[in-house]
C-alpha cells in the first residue's frame, strides 16, 4: 500500500474574539493510494478543518498551524510556499464543497469556471498550456462526463440556472478536471435533496474508480460512510477517537461515542414505536478544552480517570485504533455489546 | 430586452409628466411674480404689458395647457429674467460645463473610491483601513463648500504664494476660479468628488468583505488560482455590483450641476441658473431646467439598470419578460 497523504500530529487553532479555539488537537491520519477514507463526526469536531488543512485554504489571518506536518506523496505541504501550494491545488488535490449553490461564482458561466482550472493547470498532448478554446471544449466534455444533459448549452449558463444536484455535478467536474491524485469531498451530499444524494455519491464513486483517485470524504451521515468508505476516522472534540477499516467501525466499534453515533441511526427492523436514540448533551468548548477525554461529560461509562487524563490510543488490531480508558487492561468496565 | 426598455421608457414618460405638473403648480403657488422684481420705478402700464406678454394674466389652468402644448412642440420658451435667451439656449451652453465637471468628479469618486474600498477591505482593520475610514468620515460629513474653500486656500493661495516666494513667478498651478483649461478643473472636481469617494469607498469596502467571505472564493482558491486573479476575476467583479447602483444614482445628481461648487469656483454651469431662476421666479427657466433634470435622471437610471444586466447575470433573468 502506498500512503498518499499522511497527517502527523496536526494541531490547528483559530484566533477569535472569544479566545483561541483549538479546533484540531493532534490528529494522525493516513490515506492510502486509491483508497477512500471517511472522516465522521458532528459539527465543530474539527473534521472540515483537518481536511481544509491539506489544501491550506483557511482564512490565514485567523488560523494558526500549531504543529504537525502533512505529507503528500512524500512532500511536506507545510514547507511549501503559497505559490507552490497553488500548483498543487486543483491540479493534484481537488476539492468538492458542501453547498453547490454558494460554491460557484454567481457572475461567471459554469463552463468558464471549469475552464478556469483547466487554463491554470491543464496541459495538452505536447505539454503546452491549453488555449481558451481547448479549455472550453474540455469543460464541455467534463460536463458531459458528469452526465449533464446538453452540456454545450449548459456550459454557457450561470449557476442560478442550474439545480442543486446539477451544480454539484459541475463542481465535481471542476474538481476532477485535472485528474488529481486526491479528492477531498467536504459533506458533498449534505445540502442536496435525499433523492439526489445517492446519484451524486454514485457519480463520485464512478469518477474515483475511473481516474484512480484517492478520496477523503467528510460527513456526519453514517449511511454515506457505509456506501462509499473503506476506512473511517471518527472525530470528536478536535481528536480522532476511533479509526479503523469500515468493518472495525460498524461491527467492532469500541468507543462509546462511535457506539452512540451508530445507535442513533434509525432502523427499519427496530421495534415499533421505539424512540430514536440520541447522545445527550453538547460537545465541549474548544476554547478551553477538557484535559481528559473530550467525551467525558456525555459518556454513560465515564469514570474518574476520564475527566483529567487523556486516554492513550490503543491498537485493537493492525487497522483499528481507539482512544478510550475502557480499553485499558486494568479497567473493570467493558463496553456493552448492542446488536446492530 | 427590447420590451423591457420600452416598458421602462413608458414609465419614464409618465414620471416626467407628473414632475412637470407638480412643478408647474407648486411654482405658481410661491408668492411673487417674475415681473415684480424688475425695476421698482416701472410704470403700471409697462408692468401690465410685460405680464400679458408672458401670458401671466391668463387663468392658471389655461397657462398650464399652453405650457404643455408648447413643450410637446419642443418649445421651452424664453427666460424671463435673462432677456432674449431661450431656455434651450441656456441649457445648451451651461449643461456641457456642468456635465464636464460632474463626470470629472465622478471619475475621481469612482476610481479613488473603488481603489480605497479594495485596499481597506484587503487590509481589513489595519493602518490603511483606518486611514480610509478617516477619509470617508471627512468626505461624508464635511460639506462641499467647506472642502472647496479649504482646497482653494491650500492649493490656490498658500501654494501659489509659496511658489511665488521660491520661484518668483506668479504662475498659478491650480486656479481657484473660472473654467478654462485642465488646470482650472482640478480643484472643483475634487471639491465635488470627495463626497462620492467617501460613499463609494465605504460601500466597496463592505461589499468586498462580504464577497471575500463567500464560499465561491474558497472554491476559487481550491482550484489553485493565483491571488491576483481571484481578486480581479472573482472578488472585485462581484463586489462592484452594488456600487454600480449607487454610482448610477449619482450620475444624475452630480452631472446636472452643483450650485455650491459652481458658485464657489465661478463656473458657468447649470446649478447657478437653477437656483437663481427660483429666486427670480423665472417660471419658464425653472420649468425647463426641472424637466431637463427629470429626463436626465430617468435616462441615467435606465442606463444603470441596463448596465446592471451586463454585470449581474441574475438580473437578466428577472429583467427580461419573455
Amino acid at each position: 500500500m502506498i500512503v498518499i497523504i499522511e497527517i502527523k500530529d496536526l494541531r490547528v487553532s483559530f484566533h477569535t474574539y472569544f479566545g483561541e479555539v483549538q479546533a484540531v488537537r493532534g490528529v494522525n491520519l493516513k490515506l492510502n493510494d486509491n483508497d477512500t477514507l471517511a472522516i465522521v463526526g458532528e459539527s465543530g469536531c474539527g473534521k472540515s478543518v483537518t481536511a481544509l488543512s491539506i489544501m491550506r485554504i483557511h482564512n490565514m489571518e485567523t488560523t494558526e498551524f500549531k504543529s504537525g506536518k502533512i505529507l503528500f506523496d512524500g512532500t511536506d505541504l507545510f514547507k511549501l510556499s503559497e505559490k507552490e501550494m497553488q500548483n498543487i491545488r486543483g491540479n493534484q488535490i481537488g476539492m468538492i464543497f458542501q453547498d453547490p449553490m454558494t460554491a460557484l461564482n454567481p457572475s461567471m458561466t459554469v463552463g468558464n469556471q471549469i475552464a478556469e482550472v483547466l487554463l491554470r493547470h491543464g496541459r495538452d498532448a505536447n505539454a503546452k498550456r491549453l488555449s481558451s478554446k481547448d479549455a472550453k471544449e474540455r469543460a464541455i466534455e467534463l460536463l458531459r462526463r458528469v452526465k449533464t444533459p446538453s452540456p454545450e448549452r449548459r456550459a454557457n449558463q450561470f449557476p442560478y440556472e442550474f439545480s442543486g444536484g446539477m451544480l454539484q455535478r459541475a463542481v465535481i467536474a471542476m474538481a476532477m478536471a485535472c485528474s488529481p491524485k486526491v479528492l477531498i469531498a467536504d459533506e458533498p451530499t449534505t445540502a442536496l435533496d435525499v433523492t439526489v444524494q445517492a446519484q451524486i455519491l454514485d457519480l463520485i464513486k464512478e469518477m474515483q474508480s475511473e481516474r484512480r483517485v484517492s478520496l477523503i470524504i467528510i460527513t456526519h451521515d453514517l449511511g454515506v460512510v457505509a456506501n462509499i468508505a473503506k476506512n473511517v476516522a471518527v472525530m470528536y472534540g478536535g481528536l480522532i477517537v476511533e479509526s479503523g477499516a469500515i468493518g472495525d467501525i460498524f461491527y467492532r466499534s469500541s468507543h462509546p461515542y462511535t457506539r452512540g453515533l451508530l445507535d442513533s441511526i434509525s432502523r427499519k427492523n427496530g421495534a415499533k414505536n421505539e424512540p430514536l436514540r440520541s447522545i445527550e448533551g453538547t460537545p465541549p468548548d474548544l476554547v478551553d478544552p477538557p484535559a481528559g477525554c473530550p467525551f467525558t461529560d456525555r459518556c454513560e461509562y465515564a469514570m474518574r480517570v476520564c475527566k483529567d487524563h487523556m486516554p492513550p490510543e490503543s491498537a485493537l488490531s493492525e487497522t483499528h485504533l481507539c482512544r478510550c480508558w475502557m480499553l485499558d487492561p486494568e479497567c473493570p468496565l467493558k463496553l456493552e455489546r448492542r446488536k446492530l | 430586452m427590447k420590451r423591457y426598455i420600452l416598458q421602462r421608457l413608458g414609465i419614464a414618460a409618465i414620471t416626467i409628466f407628473v414632475v412637470i405638473t407638480l412643478t408647474f403648480f407648486l411654482m405658481h403657488m410661491i408668492p411673487g411674480s417674475p415681473i415684480a422684481r424688475e425695476n421698482a420705478n416701472m410704470t403700471e402700464e409697462v408692468r401690465a404689458a410685460l405680464t400679458s406678454n408672458y401670458g401671466l394674466n391668463k387663468p392658471l389652468g389655461e397657462q398650464y395647457i399652453i405650457y404643455i402644448t408648447n413643450i410637446l412642440h419642443g418649445n421651452f420658451g424664453t427666460s424671463i429674467a435673462y432677456s432674449n435667451r431661450s431656455v434651450t439656449d441656456i441649457i445648451k451652453t451651461a449643461f456641457p460645463v456642468s456635465a464636464d465637471l460632474g463626470l470629472r468628479a465622478l471619475l475621481i469618486g469612482v476610481s479613488l473610491g473603488v481603489a480605497l474600498g479594495i485596499v481597506s477591505a484587503l487590509r481589513h482593520n489595519k493602518g490603511w483601513d483606518r486611514f480610509a475610514s478617516v477619509i470617508a468620515v471627512i468626505g461624508i460629513s464635511v460639506p462641499s463648500f467647506i472642502i472647496g474653500t479649504l482646497l482653494q486656500a491650500a492649493f490656490g493661495l498658500w501654494l501659489s504664494s509659496w511658489v511665488k516666494d521660491i520661484f518668483h513667478t506668479s504662475f498659478q498651478l491650480f486656479p481657484i476660479s473660472r473654467w478654462e483649461s485642465f488646470r482650472y478643473t482640478i480643484l472643483p472636481s475634487f471639491a465635488l468628488g470627495i463626497g462620492s469617494i467617501a460613499i463609494i469607498a465605504r460601500l466597496m469596502r463592505s461589499s468586498m468583505l462580504d464577497v471575500i467571505g463567500q464560499d465561491y472564493i474558497k472554491t476559487a482558491r481550491s482550484k489553485g488560482i493565483s491571488n491576483t486573479a481571484i481578486l480581479w476575476k472573482h472578488e472585485v467583479r462581484n463586489a462592484l455590483i452594488p456600487v454600480v447602483t449607487v454610482v448610477g444614482r449619482m450620475v444624475g445628481v452630480i452631472c446636472t450641476g452643483s450650485f455650491v461648487v459652481e458658485s464657489l469656483f465661478a463656473i458657468p454651469g447649470l446649478g447657478k441658473y437653477y437656483v437663481n431662476s427660483v429666486t427670480a421666479r423665472d417660471y419658464t427657466l425653472t420649468m425647463g431646467l426641472t424637466i431637463f433634470y427629470a429626463i436626465f435622471v430617468v435616462i441615467s437610471s435606465l442606463a444603470v439598470d441596463i448596465l446592471y444586466c451586463v454585470i449581474d447575470p441574475r438580473v437578466r433573468y428577472t429583467g427580461v419578460s419573455k
